[in-house]
């Protein structure tokens, strides 16, 4: 797959809370992820070798991601993206 | 404490005046042996100041884009102003000659003046029944539910108007003999008509988001990735 990365800048971030016990220690920690914008040029993706365990992808428009999004996960990235 | 950290602390010789002359006392006293260091370049982690762990795991994401092909469709009322235009074109140019473009009685000229009488006379191919010069010159908008502007019925109808009707001979070619003129191609493709979410030839008019999921029950996500302490965000490779 032949991409760009558009620039270092992250374009979106989506904050997840730590989660506590009751005795106020950690039950899991929270995520920062900060989101890169890039643009594919050739290609296509390929999850056969990633270590993550993902297994399925898709390319959508804005449209679809409000649909399959999570609502706070599209809230946090939708002012990233175009109209179309 | 990260490794860059520990770098620019750890290190014994290198020290500014400000940092006192009790480590420049303490430094080589505490090793005992006047040799210096040999391993420089490997950050010693004797730090003792540990820090809480964080709450918060750093990630970093990509958001893949795929550019639209094409342009947009216009809107009707975008298609309408065009065709505003053309015709307010055809009102102004000077009038076409045919007698220079076209010798006389030859089959492109007989195919023009075929052409020209089904057009009522009119010059432009795309513009619909309109006459520029008369005395409904200025009735040049288009009506609404008016199919004239529609950019289909314009292709389609100068596609037709682009096939030759008159054979080498002079005589008219009939319909079904006619060389038919490539049409432009579809601008849903058949992956849209599969409804096919994983090829990219979909949706030219739109811009696509790469999402990727782990197992059946977790919800879609844009490919992200954990970053270490030394990397920076660009640098994380991202499973995609």
């Amino acid at each position: 797959m032949n991409t760009w990365i558009v620039g270092r800048v992250p374009v979106a971030h989506l904050i997840t809370k730590p989660v506590f016990k009751e005795d106020s220690s950690l039950q899991r920690r929270g995520e920062k992820v900060f989101f890169l914008k890039g643009r594919i040029m050739a290609g296509q993706a390929d999850l056969s070798k990633n270590t993550q365990g993902l297994t399925d992808f898709k390319w959508v428009t804005k449209d679809g991601l409000k649909e399959i999004l999570p609502e706070e996960y599209y809230h946090g990235v939708r002012n990233m993206m175009a109209d179309r | 404490m990260c490794p860059q950290c520990a770098r620019s602390t750890q290190s014994p010789i290198y020290r500014f005046y400000s940092s006192g002359a009790a480590g420049a006392a303490i430094q080589p006293l505490t090793t005992g042996t006047t040799a210096p260091p040999t391993d420089l370049s490997a950050p010693k982690n004797t730090s003792t100041t540990q820090h809480a762990k964080s709450l918060y795991r750093i990630k970093s994401g990509i958001i893949l884009t795929r550019a639209p092909l094409l342009t947009r469709d216009p809107t009707p009322f975008e298609a309408a102003y065009f065709l505003y235009q053309k015709r307010l074109d055809e009102r102004l140019v000077a009038p076409f000659r045919k007698a220079f473009y076209f010798r006389l009685d030859t089959p492109a000229e007989l195919d023009w003046r075929l052409k020209s009488r089904e057009r009522h006379g009119i010059a432009a191919r795309d513009v619909g029944r309109y006459n520029p010069r008369g005395r409904v010159a200025w009735n040049d908008e288009v009506l609404v539910g008016s199919p004239v502007s529609d950019p289909a019925v314009v292709v389609e109808r100068l596609a037709k108007d682009a096939e030759m009707r008159i054979s080498e001979d002079g005589e008219e070619v009939p319909e079904e003999d006619r060389v038919k003129v490539e049409r432009p191609r579809p601008r849903r493709t058949e992956a849209d008509e599969a409804g096919d979410e994983k090829r990219l030839d979909r949706e030219l008019d739109r811009t696509l988001y790469l999402v990727v999921k782990r197992g059946e029950k977790d919800p879609w996500e844009f490919p992200s990735a954990d970053v270490l302490t030394h990397e920076n965000l660009h640098e994380v490779s991202v499973p995609c």
